[in-house]
């Protein structure tokens, strides 16, 4: 082996380079099945304090992904995120609105859609989640602003049909004179 | 998220972003040892400096969403960041834990994160990263998982 193909095969195996493909598809089936039999053992003693880390932490991520990205999936919204804020953290809704502090009927009226959160609510629900993230520390409290900011920018581009015609009718401007 | 000049010790934000498989050609074997454009079928990632926009790093990944795991198939840092002497620190780290944010976001407590090194270089994947090993396997899961992202984040 002359002096390249080493140092070559030295960089291809090492700590900060590697080759990690599956050479057959038995191969893969084989150890895809040992490491789900180990996975499943290991998933079993996981402590619930893991598991709402985790899930909080993936709702933090999916909240992220829906204020930074241009194609939003359809069924995400405020309501979708506090929907999944509270399964997380809750058996009953009315525990999840007596701790912040509202009223079971406002809350179902903000999970389906029917009003949208005031100051007063944003405000309960950040520091609601400051709280949970003393415990769990993944979940930004901002986020819920971003989102709610994202909605309202959403429903206004969506809506743009509908008042588009009529302002470019009623605005004008003459322009700049030279 | 940030990689250390092992020079200077500063601290430099870097960025993870997917790779469109038309840009998989700009990476030569000679700064980054594999042929990517084998991972053509496959998501591709790179790890830039936030200053300059400079490649540091390449990793492709597979996903096996019937089994809430992430394989990952090929890893490279750029040339000048390989060995003793490399530029940078952590470049390793943040792929790995960028992948692991990727899991987590799909897969919630069941997100896994895989790859099968050479059996030399196991032995450092388990000190470094906590990784558990299953056979041939090494493999990353919650809580160490979630430590991971939150130490490279």
């Amino acid at each position: 082996m002359n002096m390249n193909k080493q140092k070559v095969s030295v960089r291809k195996n090492s700590i900060d380079s590697f080759d990690s493909r599956y050479t057959s598809e038995e191969e893969q089936l084989k150890e895809s099945i040992a490491l789900l039999e180990s996975r499943i053992a290991r998933l079993k003693e996981l402590p619930q304090k893991d598991v709402l880390r985790a899930r909080l932490l993936q709702l933090k991520l999916q909240m992220e992904s829906y204020v930074q990205t241009k194609k939003p999936k359809s069924f995400e919204n405020f309501q979708y995120f506090l929907n999944a804020y509270l399964v997380i953290l809750y058996k009953k809704k009315t525990d999840f609105a007596n701790d912040l502090g509202t009223t079971p009927v406002m809350l179902s009226h903000l999970l389906s859609g029917r009003r949208e959160p005031s100051k007063e609510f944003l405000y309960k629900l950040m520091t609601h989640s400051r709280k949970v993230a003393k415990g769990i520390p993944a979940f930004k409290d901002e986020i819920w602003l971003a989102v709610f900011h994202k909605d309202l920018m959403n429903s206004f581009m969506n809506d743009r049909s509908n008042w588009k015609t009529k302002a470019e009718k009623e605005v004008s401007w003459q322009g700049v004179n030279d | 998220m940030y990689v250390i000049d092992k020079r200077s010790g500063a601290i430099c934000d870097v960025d993870f972003s997917k790779l469109d498989y038309i840009e998989l050609d700009l990476f030569v074997k000679d700064d980054f040892i594999f042929d990517w454009n084998e991972e053509v079928s496959f998501e591709v990632y790179r790890l830039t400096l936030a200053q300059n926009g400079k490649t540091l790093g390449l990793i492709s990944i597979e996903m096996m969403e019937s089994e809430y795991r992430i394989h990952i198939r090929l890893l490279s840092a750029s040339s000048d960041n390989i060995g003793r002497n490399k530029e940078y620190d952590r470049i390793v780290g943040c792929m790995i834990s960028q992948v692991g944010m990727i899991a987590i976001q799909k897969f919630g407590e069941l997100a896994c994160v895989s790859l099968r090194p050479k059996s030399v270089l196991t032995k450092h994947y388990i000190q470094k990263y906590r990784m558990k090993i299953t056979g041939q396997l090494l493999s990353i899961e919650v809580p160490e998982l979630i430590d991971l992202i939150n130490e490279y984040e």
